[in-house]
């Protein structure tokens, strides 16, 4: 397990065992294999090698069919809990689309992009692709530790590994076979790159929490101490009702460059 | 002068794209995200136009964002502190968002869409962005503009008048007293989502009677000037985003709706609907006296009306049945995606020497459709004669042609249509796209030379009444002929079709009329529960292959199941 694995193990088990958020999980899991799938099949319109085209197609529509069992299994829960509720965004969700970001709870899979295959090229889409299914095996794998209390979505994870490893062996064989035709540095290139990139997509997210999570303890604090004296000045201020007038005329040129 | 107008981080997010006062494009964001009312910032959307204009990121003269963000931060400080102490979270949230990312939204812009020249970027104030959607796209020289929504900078309601290519603000009601607020404070009450789903209080107080009305008056009181306040010991919306009522509603209501518990509206005790009933008409009744004062103030037949609740169409039929007005326009998308193109054609009309106006009267602002055939389509010789034979025969159809609208709901370039005769034809074609509020109404198309037969329609409202903004009585021979499309308190919700705009579907009609004596058809948005309107074929086959529809004809392509 990677120190990086290890430190989210605790954040992931809290988050199985509170079942709103279990839903919620499993319902943006859903969202994030759709938009796999329909990423890679929209990919699969401008391959033309036919072994490529081939597995592309399969596990873009494998990727569907996870979105469905995830979705299926945030209903029965849902309906078994009584959870309220879709999967809403709160002020704290919305801070994250900063860094264009999807839900904290959402990993290994979620990088694809359709328009992604024409501005790669085909070896480095397929080297992220590789790159990406075995970060996905390996969270896949750590939510199943975590999960120690529900065999049915233990066992969705486990079929939903199966299918990993099959992303992983068909990409794998293809960048092999793409090393035996002579393009070994293009391919080396390609994963180096792609393991970078997830590397540091890793590290970011979890600095944007850290500096999240530190950020708005700085201000609940500051709240407390620097701002106290003016809330107290401020508390219960009623804002008047009624018509008011509109700021006065300004220079249209200057008005629209203001931000006030 | 080539603009982008730009909304983004609350609710849907959408670019716009106007030449020269032209609008060009107008895109939300969720059509790519497949997010419904994605409020991320509207990168795809943005480019997605400068596509449909044939333009460069360079070849911009500005981009206009649609609010001011140190005027709105000021206003959320404000409201912060003035609840201290019961705002130490929404506070630490609130600050967090704005010092990290909101403060700096020129920098984001430049980011984001790869816009160097900072000084290009130009903001407008959120009322000003919707009074300018709502007065530049309408067909009127003059006219007095009304604007009420939820929340911006400090405004919340706003009365302008509009002449020429000039529009200027007469006065303002701010914020906390905001009907679009109180309006989500009551749907959360009610178990629904906030915002995302305000409008199912209008298809809800159709079943009901306003037996609370005298509570509503209460909680938003008349002011003087034909103004209003809310009474905010009832919410907390001004500083807390996750609960917007105090406990005071409940005690003056009963208890809130859970959202697992069934909603109340057939039954015996039909509470939820009689609360939606009586909210509708408490903002009725502030609507007609907020256009009261706005006629004295800018005395004119015609009404431009924008903002949030301007979606509300038994307000904007109650408007111009009572109010002094005696025309209306609604612009085509009335939220804050319509906002992106109104703040364009603000800063366009504003500074420069244009005066020549594009009305608009109807939504399709979007891509035309990128047609990839899928697995198992049939090419068509004659499309029309088949989706005709398809209705004939009873089946419900999705039709997908051209390019897609904007806002919530499909004009008839993604549509699914069936025949209306059938007395569970609402009901099945709701299901076909899981819409699971059976209290929903449903438009029914008709064309121009039928509509007077079969609804009671107003005078004034021609591009209401295409882009279904308005509910109508029904006459007694549509309540015969297509009972489900009539709502239990007798009114429709009729979209008026004329051949010159949209000639395709006006010939469906005619057609289908010939056929069966009834030039109606039943029509609902083809878009799955929680996602946007279909945008390509792919995503119309997937939606497709989601439902249990039989047929779906993309241009000129069928795609069939059995």
């Amino acid at each position: 397990m990677k120190l990086f694995d290890y430190f989210a193990m605790p954040r992931y088990r809290a988050m199985w065992n509170d079942p709103v958020r279990k839903v919620r999980t499993l319902e943006s899991f859903g969202m994030t294999e759709d938009d796999g799938g329909r990423d890679l099949l929209s990919a699969a319109k401008r391959v033309s090698d036919p072994e490529l085209l081939h597995h592309i197609v399969r596990h873009g529509k494998e990727e569907m069919m996870h979105g469905e069992l995830f979705r299926a299994r945030a209903a029965e829960l849902r309906a078994s809990s009584q959870v309220e509720g879709g999967l809403r965004e709160d002020f704290s969700d919305k801070s994250t689309d900063m860094l264009r970001a999807r839900e904290v709870e959402v990993d290994g899979h979620g990088f694809y992009d359709g328009s992604l295959f024409d501005s790669m090229g085909e070896v480095a889409y397929v080297a992220m692709v590789h790159v990406v299914e075995q970060r996905a095996m390996a969270t896949f794998e750590l939510h199943m530790r975590c999960l120690t209390d529900d065999p049915k979505t233990t066992e969705l994870f486990k079929r939903l590994a199966v299918d990993e490893k099959y992303h992983i062996s068909y990409t794998g064989k293809i960048l092999e076979r793409w090393r035996k035709e002579g393009r070994e540095q293009e391919v080396a290139k390609a994963l180096k790159e792609a393991r970078r990139s997830t590397v540091l997509g890793g590290w970011k997210r979890l600095g944007v929490r850290s500096a999240g999570g530190f950020g708005r303890v700085l201000l609940y604090l500051m709240y407390w101490t620097a701002m106290l004296p003016i809330g107290l000045i401020s508390k219960g201020r009623k804002m008047p009702a009624g018509w008011r007038e509109p700021r006065g005329e300004r220079d249209p040129a200057k008005n629209v460059a203001s931000q006030y | 002068m080539r603009l982008l107008g730009i909304s983004a981080f609350h609710r849907a997010s959408a670019a716009a794209l106007v030449v020269d006062g032209k609008p060009i494009a107008c895109i939300e964001e969720d059509r790519f995200t497949k997010r419904l009312q994605d409020e991320a910032f509207p990168t795809r959307a943005a480019r997605a136009c400068l596509a449909q204009g044939g333009l460069q990121m360079r070849d911009l003269d500005g981009i206009v964002f649609y609010e001011k963000p140190l005027r709105k931060f000021e206003r959320v400080m404000a409201t912060q502190l003035s609840a201290f102490p019961k705002s130490a979270r929404s506070f630490s949230r609130n600050m967090f968002l704005w010092l990290g990312d909101r403060l700096w939204m020129k920098n984001r812009i430049a980011d984001e869409l790869e816009f160097p020249d900072t000084d290009r970027i130009f903001f407008t104030e959120h009322q000003m962005a919707h009074a300018a959607a709502a007065y530049y796209a309408s067909p009127f020289e003059e006219a007095a503009v009304l604007v009420l929504d939820d929340s911006g900078e400090w405004a919340t309601s706003s009365l302008s008048a509009g002449k020429g290519t000039q529009l200027s603000t007469l006065a303002e009601i701010h914020f906390p007293h905001s009907l679009g607020l109180f309006v989500s404070a009551i749907a959360q009450y009610l178990g629904l989502e906030p915002g995302a789903q305000d409008h199912f209080l209008e298809g809800l107080a159709s079943y009901g009677t306003p037996r609370y009305l005298e509570i509503f008056e209460g909680l938003a009181p008349c002011g003087p000037e034909g103004s209003f306040s809310i009474d905010m010991e009832a919410f907390r919306y001004d500083f807390d985003h996750e609960t917007l009522f105090t406990e005071k509603l409940e005690a003056l209501l009963g208890p809130a709706r859970l959202g697992t518990s069934p909603l109340r509206y057939e039954t015996a005790d039909c509470r939820d609907a009689d609360v939606a009933a009586s909210l509708q008409a408490l903002i009725e009744l502030r609507g007609l006296e907020l256009a009261g004062e706005l006629h004295k103030r800018a005395p004119s037949e015609n009404l431009c009306f924008g903002g949030r609740l301007a979606t509300n169409r038994g307000l904007c039929s109650r408007l111009l049945k009572d109010g002094p007005f005696q025309s209306i326009y609604v612009p085509p998308e009335c939220d804050d995606a319509g906002a992106a193109m109104g703040a364009a054609l603000y800063v366009e009309y504003a500074n420069s020497t244009n005066s020549e106006r594009f009305p608009q009267s109807t939504p399709w602002f979007g891509m035309p459709i990128e047609a990839h055939p899928e697995e198992g389509a049939q090419e068509l010789s004659d499309p029309h004669q088949t989706l005709l034979s398809k209705l004939l025969d009873g089946e419900r159809v999705a039709w997908v042609r051209a390019e897609f609208e904007l806002g919530l709901r499909s004009q008839g370039h993604r549509s699914l249509l069936c025949d209306p005769r059938p007395p569970e034809a609402r009901t099945s074609l709701q299901e076909t796209v899981q819409v699971a509020e059976p209290f929903l109404p449903i438009r029914l198309l008709v064309p121009e030379e039928h509509a007077a037969d079969y609804f009671e329609l107003p005078t004034g409202a021609q591009a209401a009444l295409e882009m279904a903004q308005l509910c109508v009585p029904a006459k007694d021979k549509l309540k015969s002929a297509a009972p489900s499309a009539v709502a239990p308190n007798g009114s429709a919700w009729p979209q008026v079709v004329r051949a010159e705009t949209d000639p395709a579907m006006h010939r469906l009609l005619l057609e289908f009329g010939e056929a069966t004596g009834l030039p109606l058809l039943l029509h609902e948005t083809f878009a799955l529960r929680g996602a946007p309107i279909v945008r390509v074929e792919a995503d119309a086959y997937e939606a497709f292959n989601r439902t249990t529809l039989t047929s779906l004809i993309v241009e000129n392509r069928l795609y069939t199941r059995r």
